[in-house]
């Protein structure tokens, strides 16, 4: 048999038959088919495809043309070349060239058949990362028009909700619809550029030019400028809050900070609109109204719900008007789907998919003209566009394909090149059962088929299918923009419902922008309230309560004298009680920024789609909401970690410091660079699975949740904990003078409860390990980390066992993760500073090795190499 | 478990010795000594002293705490390795981890410790332990009772061996051993004393034997060195060595050449030889599909790029 096959091997490029080459060798051809198959497991015709394609995919991968590969191997036709090819690999020829020029030959793309990105989808993509209509045309309206209705209102004397629910109305009736070629869903926000930057105009040329050109009347333009010099008077008297001085203190220099953003920070029950449409939602105002008795927040409420009827029609009757116009960028057919959706939506009930993406689009809208964009955010859109998706589907009149498109459409619309307009797939429901969805694939491709910033999470739990968490990660390595990130249900659950939230409810929970926990349309998270920095505890306990970046400064509380912590654990102990005074100061600053909020700050529209404000009365952000609570973000957990089993070994264990002299060495930021190398490399570092110092980071971590549990009693206010540092570490870091742990004065602290930059040394498992033996299920503001990977281990062969991390990880208590696939500007700056880049490594061949370990030609080669393979 | 051994590091999350997530316990001494080896640290069997050069902050510890004063040359900040005992104080003080020693003396459970940290790993990824090195195998006692241990506590386990040890320690793991990556370097006998100082009879005997035991769990990697053992000749000498036991393989995997290792030459004081530069990835792919081809397709030659 070795000998046929040797044949046929050397005679493949010839046309060959069973019957010619079993007679060759002298056999029947029913004798010859059947050994041939129990031999090489295939039949002949099998494997003369499997074998000749095998060759041709060789030879075109070393750039030989395509057609003639298929003559060359005894393919009469270039067709028959295809079929041949499509049956062994999946793909034409010409798509396994561009797919094998970047995937590990042998470990082919197991890649899910995914929907192309349409020309329509492909230009309006362009065109919204380019910004061509997006920045400047109709930046401004929003801003301007809300200035406008708010000036008549205070001039009117009207109530702060009112005066804010005149403002939103101003803009509906006012903006001017525009409608770009090509695109399926309408609306713009009109009030932000691509940074996140707020457009107002300025009385000069440019300004007037920018008013003609966003279609706003002379008059308003007038009036505009006239509010700007002279503003109205604002009815509402002034409220003043009223810090102590420690209070100021700790605010200035960034040791404890509270205050009320609730602004911006929401995700609200759009799904509402989708189900009413606006005039449903209109009755229910109605209604609460008999019950409750007028209200100035039903009056607003009424006020702009009215002018939201309208919303779709200006749309509807712009597209109109492009028809009758015979402007040939348009297709009509576009225009007639366009006028179809906004016929009907907001006003009405969504009745189909179209309707429903449109009209959520809307509802997002309206709730950035309240207080702009920011990390508004959206929810689960899987979970609350599937009914349309599915009856839709069902009903044959939507295809996969044009369901794709739409939802490119919608991502498109939420492009920013800072965007924290965070959407959710995936997840758990309370029966314990998976909420992974046609459309959360599908929302997964179109992330991946975009390849922009998109802010996208995966809820996963152990329930959820393997191949979701499998796909989510490929998806992250494909668009290597840090998305989608990943949150467990397994810790978020119980950590919410620890929290009294109803574990119904728990099981909804979505994200805000960065990773904010929210219940969708049921609370006001208050997210990013109240912030405090764990390495001013420790530096409080060397000033014995006064600060050492600003020594008049005195936040803190008395601990003694150094002298006294003839211990560890007294020294530790100490350390604790300036957290809980920098915790209660936190929650203090809240609890008083809190009453101005709930005066001047009122939210009428998040009232409106907010479970429990409209059936109350109460505001938004005066507690109305079902759920009301106050997420606390402690920053420098592994710092203090690292920075106290410094101080145990050096100073208690080894003896070889005394707590003064650390002080010394603190204040003049390590004017020795041996001690300070010695405090990073002679001591345990949080993010390598070494026990006693994770335990630490645990223990200071369930204090920080005992103390924000008492102070929730204390003030009256539920505090949740959020070992989240948002970009605040470099602040935190500008504010605390050098610590134990060898950071310098001024250096940024670790980013959340990620190791401190370059400290993490023992792998990937281990990182994710300490970071799980944190009480996770303690924290439902998410316990967050990013961790840094070279694109390398996100390559598709890597997949399988990544999502078995993944899995693992969780089981131990991971809560939160986001990748951070290394580009070649992170290796540049590696090469610089290889200490902050212990981590980082690169896979070649049979072995993986350190990036600072490689002689520095070699550096250069890698980081040309990944920038290469970044296009 | 008073037996300990000598291991120059151990290293977790490793994807890419054997199927899931690993941790991979590098050995030290090796009784080849291979031009190109990539993990040159773990070839002698003595403490190495490394010196990187990139991490030294000139701090002047180590001169101090020199016994001989001699060592370390304070102003250039040079590794003078001629007089040097190995005796790791240098390393003890040195702060910034510029020096460090590798190879320590273990314990068993010291080691079984660490690879337990990612159990729950293994089990998730169907991954666990790889021994390798260095020569795993001339401490083939405490190999065979680690990999014991680890097979109680249901961890693959793999190991990666040069094969150059007498029959009898291989013998002793066979048991315990679910899959082995074995060295072939070069084919040819003379050629392979020129460039890892022994002769491959021991090698070759070894895998022919060791084929016959465990069949179905071996891979046979070929690091391919430029103008060593890339011929077409090359490859025919390779096919005729492993055609009669290419049956009893799992698989072949062909090993780009690469030079990433050069620095760690310089931190443990070795010379580097250079074997010029790497293939092309269309290279390696014939390589594999002509040796696939010589050997008949009965066994799979992946090339690991």
């Amino acid at each position: 048999m070795n000998d046929i096959l040797k044949y046929i091997h050397n005679n493949i490029t010839l046309s060959l038959s069973a019957v010619d080459v079993a007679k060759k060798f002298g056999y029947s051809k029913w004798y010859f088919c059947d050994k041939f198959k129990s031999f090489t497991g295939k039949t002949f015709v099998e494997y003369v495809r499997h074998y000749r394609t095998q060759l041709s995919a060789m030879e075109i991968l070393s750039g030989k043309k395509i057609q003639d590969v298929a003559m060359d191997y005894g393919y009469d036709t270039v067709s028959g070349f295809n079929k041949a090819f499509l049956k062994e690999y999946g793909c034409s020829p010409t798509e396994y060239k561009k797919q094998a020029k970047e995937a590990f030959l042998y470990y082919e793309k197991r890649r899910i058949s995914m929907i192309q990105l349409s020309d329509r989808c492909a230009a309006l993509r362009d065109e919204a990362v380019n910004k061509k209509h997006y920045q400047r045309y109709y930046a401004i309206q929003r801003n301007l028009y809300y200035e406008l209705g708010a000036a008549d209102a205070m001039e009117a004397g009207l109530t702060p909700t009112e005066v804010i629910s005149e403002g939103i109305t101003r803009i509906i009736e006012k903006f001017t619809p525009v409608i770009i070629p090509g695109e399926l869903l309408v609306g713009f926000n009109h009030g932000e550029d691509n940074y996140g930057e707020l457009c107002l105009p300025e009385e000069t040329e440019e300004g007037w030019a920018l008013i003609r050109d966003n279609g706003i009347s002379e008059e308003d333009g007038k009036r505009f400028f006239e509010i700007k010099r002279n503003p109205p008077k604002n009815p509402t008297p002034d409220y003043v809050v009223e810090f102590t001085e420690a209070e100021w203190k700790a605010n200035a220099e960034r040791a404890g900070n509270g205050r009320c953003i609730a602004d911006t920070h929401t995700v609200i029950g759009y799904e509402k609109v989708l189900r009413l449409g606006f005039s449903g939602i209109l009755k229910e105002i109605e209604a609460a109204e008999k019950k409750n008795g007028s209200l100035p927040m039903y009056n607003g409420m009424k006020k702009f719900t009215t002018a939201a009827l309208k919303m779709g029609d200006k749309f509807a009757d712009a597209a109109e008007k492009i028809k009758q116009s015979g402007n040939e960028e348009y297709n009509s057919a576009d225009l007639d789907f366009i006028i179809s959706t906004c016929r009907n939506v907001p006003k009405n009930p969504a009745r189909n998919f179209a309707e429903a993406v449109q009209s959520l689009l809307f509802a997002h809208l309206l709730n950035t003209w309240e207080d702009h964009i920011n990390a508004n955010s959206l929810g689960r859109l899987d979970q609350i566009l599937y009914p349309y998706y599915k009856a839709d589907i069902d009903k044959g009149i939507l295809t996969k394909e044009e369901a794709f498109e739409i939802i490119c459409c919608l991502w498109i619309k939420l492009y920013r090149d800072y965007d924290v307009q965070q959407s959710c797939v995936g997840g758990s429901s309370a029966d314990g059962s998976s909420d992974v969805n046609e459309l959360s694939y599908l929302m997964l491709d179109v992330t991946e088929q975009l390849g922009f910033i998109r802010c996208l999470s995966v809820r996963y739990s152990e329930n959820t299918e393997k191949e979701f968490l499998r796909r989510a990660l490929e998806v992250t390595g494909h668009v290597q923009k840090g998305v989608p990130f990943y949150f467990n249900d397994d810790v978020m659950i119980p950590a919410l419902v620890s929290k009294g939230i109803a574990f119904k409810d728990a099981c909804n929970y979505t994200q805000i922008g960065c990773v904010e926990t929210v219940i969708p349309g049921k609370s006001n998270p208050h997210a990013v309230t109240g912030e405090m920095n764990m390495l001013k505890a420790l530096e409080y306990v060397f000033g014995n309560g006064h600060s050492m970046m600003h020594p008049d400064y005195f936040p803190g509380i008395e601990t003694g004298s150094l002298d006294n912590f003839k211990t560890y654990e007294s020294f530790y102990n100490a350390v604790m009680k300036q957290v809980r005074r920098l915790l209660d100061l936190t929650c203090s600053q809240v609890k008083k920024s809190r009453e101005y909020a709930v005066i001047h700050m009122p939210r009428p529209y998040k009232s409106l789609l907010t479970e429990g404000c409209l059936e109350s009365g109460h505001d938004f952000n005066d507690a109305g909401a079902v759920y009301d609570y106050y997420q606390i973000m402690l920053c420098g957990i592994p710092n203090l970690a690292d920075s106290l089993a410094v101080i145990r070994k050096f100073i208690y264990e080894d003896k070889k410091y005394t707590l003064d002299q650390l002080k010394e060495i603190l204040v003049n930021n390590f004017p020795d660079e041996a001690v300070r190398q010695e405090f990073i490399n002679k001591a345990p570092k949080y993010g390598n699975d070494i026990s006693e110092v994770d335990d630490i980071a645990a223990e200071i971590m369930n204090l920080s949740c005992d103390i924000l549990d008492e102070l929730s009693e204390k003030y009256n206010l539920s505090f949740h904990a959020q070992p989240f540092t948002f970009l605040w570490m470099i602040d935190h870091g500008n504010e605390s003078i050098a610590s134990p742990d060898g950071r310098r004065s001024g250096e940024p602290l670790a980013y959340s409860c990620s190791s401190m930059q370059g400290r993490d040394f023992n792998g990937l498992t281990a990182l994710l390990n300490s970071i799980a033996k944190l009480p996770t299920k303690r924290a439902p503001g998410t316990t967050s980390a990013i961790v840094e990977v070279d694109p390398k281990l996100f390559c598709d062969r890597n997949i399988d066992t990544l999502t078995d991390i993944m899995i693992a990880a969780s089981k131990k208590g991971l809560c939160n993760v986001q990748f951070n696939i290394v580009d070649a500007e992170t290796l540049i700056e590696a090469k610089k500073h290889p200490e902050k880049y212990n981590n980082l490594a690169v896979r070649v061949s049979g072995f993986s090795q350190k990036f600072n370990l490689l002689s520095p030609e070699l550096q250069d080669h890698i980081i040309g190499r990944t920038k290469h393979t970044c296009l | 478990m008073s037996l300990s051994a000598n291991i120059s590091n151990i290293s977790r999350s490793s994807l890419h010795d054997g199927p899931g997530i690993r941790t991979v316990v590098y050995f030290k001494g090796c009784a080849l000594s291979c031009l190109w080896c990539h993990n040159p640290e773990t070839v002698s069997y003595k403490k190495d002293i490394m010196y990187a050069q990139i991490k030294c902050i000139h701090c002047g510890k180590c001169v101090e705490i020199c016994p001989d004063h001699h060592i370390i040359d304070g102003n250039d900040m040079l590794f003078l390795r001629d007089g040097c005992t190995h005796c790791g104080k240098c390393a003890d003080v040195c702060p910034s981890g510029a020096l460090t020693v590798s190879g320590k003396e273990k314990t068993l459970s010291d080691v079984l410790k660490e690879i337990e940290k990612d159990l729950h790993y293994y089990k998730q990824s169907g991954g666990g332990v790889t021994l390798s090195g260095g020569e795993c195998l001339l401490q083939a006692d405490f190999c065979r009772d680690l990999l014991k241990e680890c097979k109680e506590k249901g961890i693959h386990t793999a190991i990666e061996t040069a094969l150059f040890v007498p029959w009898e320690n291989i013998e002793k793991v066979i048991p315990y051993a679910d899959l082995f990556y074995t060295d072939f370097k070069i084919a040819g006998s003379e050629k392979h004393k020129q460039y890892t100082g022994q002769d491959n009879r021991l090698i070759y005997d070894n895998l022919r034997k060791l084929s016959e035991t465990s069949e179905g769990k071996i891979i046979v990697r070929i690091p391919l060195i430029p103008a060593v053992n890339d011929s077409d000749e090359d490859i025919e000498q390779f096919a005729g060595k492993l055609s009669g036991i290419s049956q009893n393989l799992k698989g072949i995997e062909i090993l780009k050449y690469n030079s990433l290792a050069a620095s760690k030459y310089q931190s443990s004081g070795r010379e580097y030889t250079s074997f010029g530069d790497t293939q092309t990835d269309d290279e390696i792919i014939s390589y594999c599909k002509k040796l696939e081809d010589k050997l008949q397709s009965r066994v799979k030659v992946f090339c690991v790029i």
